[in-house]
């Protein structure tokens, strides 16, 4: 395969690939044990209510049902990732999905003519679907019990008594003094839709519940060991007891972040005997009740002097949870203090809600809040560089954040290559008016993101020599496609000095492998890069002294290539990797060092949390990234059909480890960004429920709605002091800026300004009329 | 492991065979031939039915004819077949680009001429631009067989005049005049894989600078694919201007009724529908005054 003399900065191929493009992996769905059951959940049928009664003669009377749990005979013991407010099954159900009980039968059919045949009765409990009404409402409380959750305190700042679960702050400056003394002051309110995750492979797992109390779990899941510690506390049963075996996983985005069906599956397992189960979401399930992207409104007031310099900027953003917060109150804190965007500003003043409704589950997508504040932020950029006559690419210049600045949390950054990015971006975006008819229009925009990371995750990595000298990377990082498993073989290889083909990375079992936190926040490359890198060194070292022992040459006389020792001193006396797998025997054949095995561990140990009261923290993120964008579009104005002509963009990783696969993140992230853009919109009516959870009223973009060209430039001009080779992350900012910039272009284009998302054509219609008016 | 869509499944090998299995098993059975709509029907239970009766294995897999004599095309050509055969891509490409835009290449694989008209959808896409050709279906029943004209055939969303005991077999395309001009716009929200929020298909046949005769059908704009005969009406027999089409377009316009739901408002279908047809009746005059 390859042969070069460094694998890191290399486009090596997915190491992934074959099996993926020859259908062989295993996915989630794919797990199929003897004697297992099939289960489908019993969901309630209304937004907010109690259960009153619920009957299961009847479903039990179906052929092949074997088992059936509810509420009533499962204990109601929390669990959550950030804040526990979910139980197993429940019954005062907080929106139209949420889980009440599940049934297990021989067949998938069974199992869902006998889910139908569950009688529930119900009282009606009033709900509420806005969220700035449910962040105001005294008399419908969708958590009264709230206050008495577990969480994480920094994520968790919640107010007893409301549906407000978390409530970030940032406050930087004097923000009124920086309005009063403001050349301008501009307002807007811009707000962003629901929108479904989409992933190829939905929501699945298999559990086995064994008569000792042993529960194991095959699932895609994006975080083994998170989801190890959510089934513990969901079903009582200590951690040396859960087994979770981390299958391929077939796209995540964030909606695999956290134990959802697991757990249900799980407490439906107790109940089977030994008989090992498997519940599956159809595409409509899933999309009906199980999570989407937070919808959020966002509120922006901006201060800015006639030279173009930002003075000040309050935010204030309002997130609509749905109807558990277990992860979004982490997307409000972190898209908070991320919101007055990747500005120079001495005044700011940031409030941002996580607030219950009776919608279903919002959770992480893409960049905890990253790719919606951006829409806010950038278009409330275009907006005053409108205003007071500047060039939006030159406004941004005068404003962004460089090396050694101070962003809004406090943090100095050490990594900052933004206005290399900007002026990357627009040189490479010559700008092209001409349209092809009279009743189209061409418009041009930029937008630029920030995207933090978390401020420190234990992580750990484990690499064993095997007696043949190949290696085994036991990665803590899982590979949802990203392309963590061939990132990390290319750090070992590298590190280790071997050929990256006598690698193989397995995935997670939370039995063997070593501690790491869930693949979320672009963290992989930096965090388990970092750990892998040690846990190579570890292993080096152990090799060097055990060849040391053999050769008897000093270890500083030794050097490695291609998997062999070699000396300095001595041409002739060498050592394949092999030779010291299994230990070092003396003459006498005693046997001392071996078997080797490495293991790195990497956290931050300057990292802080934030000050609840002002947002301040020294080092509240691992590191910053940064990117911008330039979007082309054409928009028909008989129409209002908008056609992206162009993306491109630009990106401060630090350094790519693999260009081709960051390219591809880029690439991705554009198409993704740019169906938020134009079409994507999860619709919920009155009552709660979703309207089109299917691909024909729910527009994804294909690739007939992609532009020709979406380039994705690797800006290098910054290494991470910290990160492995430099490198930071890219997965997250890859999504942020289409939809922010391709508005502006829209608004380029038209001379008006859309505020909501998705930018659909009766949008662009209705905006035109308005203008004409 | 999932239930049978069906109980069971014939395969007749001739059009009597199929037109006797449809006589004898009636209303629980139904005619599949790619299988695009009646699969995701019976998977839905939209259609619940005893049994299915493909028809892949009778011979009306063919394209012919020539714009002299007309085409007959069978009932189970598929979308595929069309937008890739040279003698529809030359004489109909209208036919040949409303078959590429039918669902994905996967679809456009199986789905079949007779199927789409067969299963009646408002928004056909080659419904659509077959009405406009002055297309007729055959059908073939207990009886014998008989011809019914494209624009007569439909009675509402997902009905029909075809009895439970016939067989659509096949459609035929009159020949086209010289000089005649042809177009198809279908404009939907996402610009592959959608369903039209508007279609329209015109065939135009000029005489110097006037409109001899208009067709205009229209699609995802009422209960069935129609004709928009007001706008045809104005345009016949008329100098062809830029006012002319407007004024067609508009008679268009107001011939469509149209629906809110989550794909878009009744507000936004009208006004889209006139642009498109415009657009269409210009298409179908810059390329007719070519040849």
């Amino acid at each position: 395969m390859m042969s070069v003399d460094r694998y890191v900065g290399t486009s090596v191929t997915d190491v992934r690939s074959v099996n993926k493009v020859t259908g062989a992996t295993s996915y989630g769905a794919d797990v199929y044990l003897p004697g297992m059951l099939y289960a489908v959940m019993i969901r309630s049928e209304h937004a907010h209510a109690l259960v009153t009664d619920i009957d299961i003669s009847e479903a039990l009377k179906v052929e092949g049902v074997v088992s059936i749990v509810t509420y009533k005979d499962f204990p109601e013991l929390h669990y959550g990732t950030y804040v526990h407010d979910q139980t197993a099954f429940t019954s005062h159900p907080r929106y139209i999905g949420d889980p009440i009980g599940a049934v297990a039968a021989e067949t998938q059919e069974a199992a869902e003519i006998a889910a139908g045949l569950v009688k529930i009765k119900y009282r009606i409990l009033p709900h509420i679907l806005d969220p700035e009404e449910a962040f105001t409402s005294l008399d419908v409380i969708i958590h009264p019990e709230m206050h008495t959750y577990k969480g994480y305190p920094s994520f968790f700042n919640f107010k007893k008594g409301t549906n407000i679960p978390n409530h970030l702050k940032v406050r930087k400056g004097n923000v009124e003094k920086g309005f009063a003394e403001a050349d301008f002051v501009v307002e807007s309110k811009i707000s962003v839709p629901p929108i479904y995750h989409g992933t190829l492979e939905t929501h699945a797992c298999v559990c086995k519940y064994d008569p000792d109390g042993r529960l194991m779990v095959y699932s895609p899941t994006q975080g083994a060991f998170l989801l190890r510690e959510m089934l513990s506390n969901a079903m009582g049963i200590p951690m040396h007891k859960v087994t979770v075996i981390q299958t391929a996983v077939g796209g995540g985005f964030g909606c695999k972040i956290s134990g959802n069906i697991e757990i249900r599956a799980a407490a439906l397992a107790k109940k089977c005997g030994n008989r090992p189960i498997r519940m599956v979401m159809s595409r409509e399930e899933e999309w009906e009740t199980v999570y989407t992207r937070s919808a959020l409104t966002g509120y922006y007031k901006t201060g800015v002097n006639t030279d173009g310099k930002i003075v000040a900027r309050k935010v204030t953003l309002f997130w609509d949870a749905g109807a558990y917060a277990d992860y979004e109150v982490s997307v409000a804190r972190s898209a908070g203090y991320m919101s007055a965007g990747p500005y120079d500003i001495p005044n700011i003043w940031i409030d941002s809600y996580a607030v219950y409704t009776n919608k279903l589950v919002a959770t992480a997508y893409r960049g905890f809040g990253c790719s919606e504040t951006t829409f806010c932020y950038e278009q409330d950029m275009d907006i005053i560089a409108n205003k007071i006559g500047l060039d939006p690419v030159q406004f941004r210049l005068i404003n962004a954040l460089d090396k050694g600045s101070t962003n809004a949390t406090g943090q100095k950054l050490k990594s900052c290559a933004l206005k290399d990015c900007i002026q990357l971006a627009s040189e490479k975006s010559e700008k092209n008016k001409k349209s092809t008819s009279p009743s189209v229009k061409r418009g041009q925009g930029i937008a630029c993101m920030q995207k933090f990371t978390v401020h420190t995750v234990p992580t750990s990595d484990i690499v064993k020599l095997n007696e043949d000298g190949t290696i085994i990377l036991e990665s803590s990082a899982v590979d949802i496609g990203q392309g963590s498993d061939t990132i990390m073989s290319q750090i070992l290889a590298d590190v280790l000095d071997v050929s990256i083909d006598t690698i193989s990375v397995v995935p997670v079992n939370t039995n063997y492998s070593s501690y790491g936190w869930q693949t979320a926040a672009s963290s992989k490359t930096f965090f388990n890069g970092n750990s892998t890198m040690r846990a190579g060194l570890d292993l080096r070292r152990k090799i060097l002294r055990s060849a040391s022992r053999a050769l008897c040459v000093p270890e500083s006389d030794l050097y490695i290539k291609k998997g062999v020792v070699y000396s300095h001193s001595y041409p002739d006396k060498k050592l394949p990797f092999s030779a010291v797998a299994l230990g070092v025997y003396n003459d006498e054949g005693g046997l001392s060092e071996g078997p080797l095995l490495g293991y790195g561990v990497y956290t931050v140990e300057d990292g802080t949390f934030l000050c609840p009261e002002t947002g301040q923290g020294r080092k509240p993120s691992a590191f910053w990234m940064f990117a911008a964008m330039v979007a082309d579009v054409e928009v028909d104005t008989e129409t209002g059909a908008i056609k992206v002509l162009r993306l491109v963009s630009a990106n401060d990783l630090g350094k790519a480890i693999n260009p081709k696969m960051a390219e591809a993140q880029i690439v991705g992230g554009a198409i993704q960004g740019l169906g938020s853009a134009l079409f994507e919109e999860v619709l919920i009516d009155g009552r709660g429920k979703v309207l089109n959870a299917n691909m024909h009223d729910y527009k994804m973009p294909t690739i007939g709605d992609c532009p020709e060209e979406i380039a994705g430039y690797l800006v290098e001009s910054q290494p991470d002091p910290e990160g492995p080779f430099g490198a930071k992350g890219v997965g997250e900012p890859a999504m942020a800026c289409p939809a922010a910039a391709i508005a502006n272009a829209v608004a380029d284009a038209l001379g008006v300004r859309i505020y909501s998302l998705p930018l659909s054509p009766e949008k662009v219609l209705n905006a035109i009329a308005e203008e004409e008016k | 492991m999932k239930a049978p869509l069906a109980r069971e499944i014939f395969e007749p090998d001739t059009v009597d065979e199929a037109v006797r299995l449809l006589a004898e098993k009636g209303n629980n059975a139904v005619v599949v031939a790619g299988g695009t709509d009646v699969l995701i029907k019976l998977k839905s239970k939209v259609l619940k039915v005893e049994s299915l009766i493909d028809i892949y294995k009778l011979p009306l897999n063919y394209i012919k004819g020539s714009s002299g004599d007309g085409f007959q095309i069978g009932a189970t050509t598929t979308a595929r077949q069309l937008a890739r055969s040279e003698l529809i891509k030359r004489e109909l490409p209208v036919l040949a680009e409303a078959a590429l835009h039918l669902g994905g290449p996967q679809t456009q694989e199986l789905a079949t001429i007779g199927g789409n008209i067969g299963n009646a959808s408002p928004s056909a896409n080659l419904v659509n631009v077959l009405m406009a050709l002055e297309a007729s279906v055959n059908v073939t029943g207990p009886g014998g067989n008989r011809t019914i004209p494209m624009d007569k055939f439909f009675t509402g969303p997902g009905a029909s005049v075809l009895g439970k005991n016939e067989l659509l077999t096949g459609v035929i395309i009159p020949p086209l005049p010289a000089g005649c001009g042809t177009s198809y716009l279908k404009y939907a929200l996402r610009r592959e894989m959608d369903i039209a929020v508007v279609g329209v298909a015109v065939k135009l046949v000029p005489k110097g600078d006037s409109v001899a005769s208009a067709r205009i059908a229209l699609a995802s704009v009422g209960p069935v694919v129609f004709l928009a005969e007001k706008a045809q009406a104005i345009l016949a027999g008329q100098k062809y201007s830029a006012e002319l089409v407007e004024k067609a377009a508009a008679a268009a316009e107001a011939e469509g009724s149209y629906i809110t739901d989550v794909r878009a408002s009744a507000a936004y279908r009208k006004k889209v529908t006139w642009v498109i047809v415009k657009r269409a009746i210009e298409k179908a005059w810059s390329q007719g005054k070519g040849a």
